[in-house]
């Protein structure tokens, strides 16, 4: 069975040598064992590239429960967020307190000792197939060719031998046919221990840099048998971890040292012109802002400027025009690279996370956020000018989420609130605003059980217990229902914008239109499988272009 | 000569549980990071057979069951409540029956894990009632019961038949009291063989049928 395979293999390869001829970065026809050896030569170049790597790994885990009617909603989730180093096996510096404390274990002896406990470790392991890669420690069947995207991919089952020890890889690898890298491995690691388990997940690598593939998306998905008993229960979840943050100059400064620009030579500023107190006093804020807002992008947890800042801008721009708002210096709205739904400002500038902007339904509901935190820019709400100082920024990246915070107290988050019903009032979004109300009502809704999700890590809680954000949106808002299908009130986690691993840039999703099909496909705040289109990078393209082949 | 084989018992017990940890590490050095810990709990019930010195007359042999339940508190760690029955119908030659009843708890330790396979060492302490009977001449024998504090050490191993059913076979030292034929409490050194079937209150993680290979 096995050798027909191979004589199928060695047909499609052979069938695919006029393509070779044309195009010089096609690798010449190899038979499936030189194949196979060439993967497993890269896989190994891989896991020393990752090695020296340290993007931002962030995993959100929602554990699920199935009712009677068999309607599958998260009953808890979990979140984590920390800096990859595989340099001695897998670690992560957490962005957060992992572990209760001792007290916690004390005061809560039962669920603490009948509780899974997600091993964060755990799930960035699943960026490798297996540390130490060797052929002989596998069996390699080919199954097919299958185009993921842009790349032309060779599907490879992969199984471990006799002799391979606990943990090894098994299940399918796709290898991409020009340079034989992996570029998306799905199943598990094989082995168990009676305490721990290993997750079933489909790992995903994107192409960030000529010739390098580096792991961008996993999704996890487990499936327990019998959910419904307390006693047999069993793991049952979805989660997704997302990598970014690649890009070493990025992390350093470097390039700030290297470019020196110079916008204008000649000041052309009228002379003699001093900064009066209440300039001082703003510049000084702006300080604090700009200081803030560079050392989140810095350490990989702001996006760089960029088009979905754009499109934030304009709705706030909309917001200002039309209430006829001064306001100096300018607002600005940049993006938070992670999760957790949150929205907060830094002096003028609007930080909006990306799990937020993922999850709102409508460019209302956008509005309703942005009038927010437009509403704490109008009433003063200051940024707290101990930022202007640099030595508060020196801190491991680890801390931020300790050392820095934005939150603010509820009477300004109050005073906002009002202050962006009149802003709202008067905006071209102010017959719209019951779509945005829709969503305040699902995210108190789902707000108990996803209490990770809606938990800030910088800025103010938008739901807690019964209350949320601009009460009175929520209350005039129309029922929630479920089952109809024309009323979407949040979206799935990832549904509308993209983050290039590399440069941390955040572009909006291009895909198409859906019609749903059930109330089951709503899927509001909830994990959904990933399913990108892979492309080779620009870099790669010209290489191509110029017909270099490398060795 | 009976405490110098105390000594080196309890020497060579905790020298295991200090070696294993480090043994059983190695073995795991490369592989890949578990996702998921815990929880993992299970219950037993089994056939025990317990050796008991009776004073100046020999070892009674007594039969039983034993019912226990454990849960395991990290991949190396867990706890154990283990309770036992045993009876003899005849304490030696005497015309008494028998019987031990023991309640213990303690901690459990997993020195070594591999594939379906996992040795445990245990250190349980308790009440033990023994009803006995000892013979003072040929004719004559004192009967009665006592209940005091009792401990004991052991080990075994577990063998996963499928998912949720394992083997297990282990060993203990029970630490018991009874009178002599002169009517002073006696310290007691048992030993009990169980053979038990272990039923998981959570299903085991499948074997992948890659490892049939």
């Amino acid at each position: 069975m096995r050798s027909f395979r191979t004589i199928v293999f060695l047909l499609l390869l052979s069938s695919t040598v006029g393509v070779a001829a044309e195009n010089p970065k096609v690798s010449p026809a190899l038979s499936f064992d030189q194949t196979v050896d060439r993967v497993v030569e890269r896989e190994r170049g891989f896991v020393v590239t990752m090695k020296r790597m340290h993007p931002l790994a962030e995993t959100y885990i929602q554990n699920l429960r199935e009712d009677n009617d068999h309607n599958v909603e998260p009953v808890s989730d979990q979140y984590f967020l920390g800096r990859l180093d595989l340099n001695h096996g897998v670690r992560d510096s957490m962005f957060q307190r992992q572990h209760e404390g001792f007290l916690h274990h004390v005061s809560n002896p039962i669920s603490s000792a009948l509780a899974y406990k997600f091993l964060p470790q755990g799930f960035a392991q699943m960026v490798v197939l297996d540390p130490d890669f060797q052929k002989t420690n596998y069996h390699f069947t080919f199954v097919r060719r299958e185009f993921l995207g842009e790349a032309r991919c060779i599907v490879i089952d992969v199984q471990p031998g006799k002799k391979a020890r606990e943990g090894s890889f098994t299940g399918r690898i796709w290898v991409e046919d020009r340079d034989f890298n992996i570029v998306r491995f799905n199943g598990t690691y094989a082995g168990h221990s009676n305490f721990t388990h290993y997750l079933h997940f489909d790992s995903w690598r994107f192409n960030l840099q000529a010739d390098l593939w580096l792991p961008s998306y996993i999704y996890v998905e487990e499936s327990g048998t019998k959910r419904n008993s307390p006693l047999f229960h069993d793991l049952y979840l979805k989660a997704q971890t997302r990598l970014w943050g690649y890009d070493p100059e990025q992390l350093n400064h470097n390039e700030e040292f290297t470019q020196i620009k110079v916008d204008n030579s000649v000041d052309d500023r009228p002379v003699a012109k001093d900064n009066g107190p209440v300039e001082a006093q703003r510049m000084w804020e702006r300080m604090a802002e700009d200081n803030a807002v560079d050392h989140l992008q810095k350490i990989g947890l702001l996006a760089p400027s960029g088009d979905v800042d754009k499109i934030l801008q304009t709705v706030v721009d909309n917001l200002i025009i039309t209430n006829k708002l001064q306001i100096e210096p300018d607002v600005r709205c940049r993006v938070l690279l992670t999760l957790p739904l949150e929205s907060f400002t830094i002096g003028h500038t609007i930080v909006v996370s990306r799990g937020l902007l993922d999850v709102l339904p409508d460019e209302a509901s956008l509005a309703t956020i942005l009038a927010h935190e437009l509403g704490h820019i109008v009433l003063g709400h200051h940024v707290d000018t101990k930022l202007a100082f640099d030595d508060r920024f020196f801190f491991a990246d680890a801390d931020a989420f300790q050392r820095l915070h934005f939150e603010r107290d509820g009477a300004e988050e109050k005073a906002a609130d009002s202050k962006a019903l009149e802003l709202l009032a008067t905006s071209p979004y102010k017959d719209k605003l019951g779509n945005a109300g829709l969503f305040l009502k699902a995210l108190q809704n789902r707000g108990p059980a996803l209490t990770n999700l809606i938990s800030p890590r910088l800025g103010s809680r938008m739901a807690s217990g019964n209350a949320t954000r601009m009460a009175a949106l929520f209350n005039s808002a129309p029922a929630l229902e479920k089952q109809r299908l024309d009323q979407i009130a949040a979206l799935p986690i990832g549904s509308r914008v993209k983050l290039d691993p590399w440069s941390n840039q955040l572009t909006m999703m291009n895909a198409n239109p859906v019609a749903l099909l059930s109330p089951r496909e709503k899927m509001p705040f909830e994990v959904t499988p990933f399913f990108p289109s892979l492309s080779y990078s620009q870099a790669d393209r010209k290489l191509v272009a110029q017909g270099s082949v490398r060795p | 000569m009976r405490n110098t084989m105390r000594t080196i018992g309890k020497l060579c017990f905790f020298g295991f549980v200090m070696v294993a940890p480090a043994l059983a590490q190695n073995q795991m050095v490369n592989a890949p990071s578990p996702a998921v810990s815990g929880p993992a709990y299970d219950v037993s019930v089994g056939y025990s057979r317990l050796s008991m010195p009776i004073a100046s007359a020999g070892r009674a042999n007594f039969n039983g069951l034993d019912f226990a339940g454990s849960i395991d508190l990290s991949p190396r760690w867990g706890a154990t409540l283990d309770s036992n029955y045993l009876y003899t119908p005849a304490v030696l030659d005497t015309r008494h029956q028998g019987y031990v009843l023991s309640l213990y708890t303690g901690p459990l330790f997993y020195p070594i894990e591999h594939r379906n396979t996992r040795v445990f060492v245990r250190a349980l302490a308790g009440m033990g009632l023994v009803d006995g009977a000892v013979p003072i001449t040929e004719a004559q024998d004192f009967h009665g019961w006592l209940v005091r504090p009792s401990y004991a050490v052991g080990g075994g191993v577990e063998q996963f038949v499928s998912g949720q059913l394992a083997l297990r076979i282990n060993g203990d030292y029970l630490r018991t009291s009874f009178y002599d034929a002169a009517g002073a409490v006696q310290p007691q050194n048992n030993l009990r063989l169980t053979l038990s079937f272990v039923f998981r209150l959570k299903e085991r993680p499948h074997r992948s049928s890659a490892q049939l290979w």
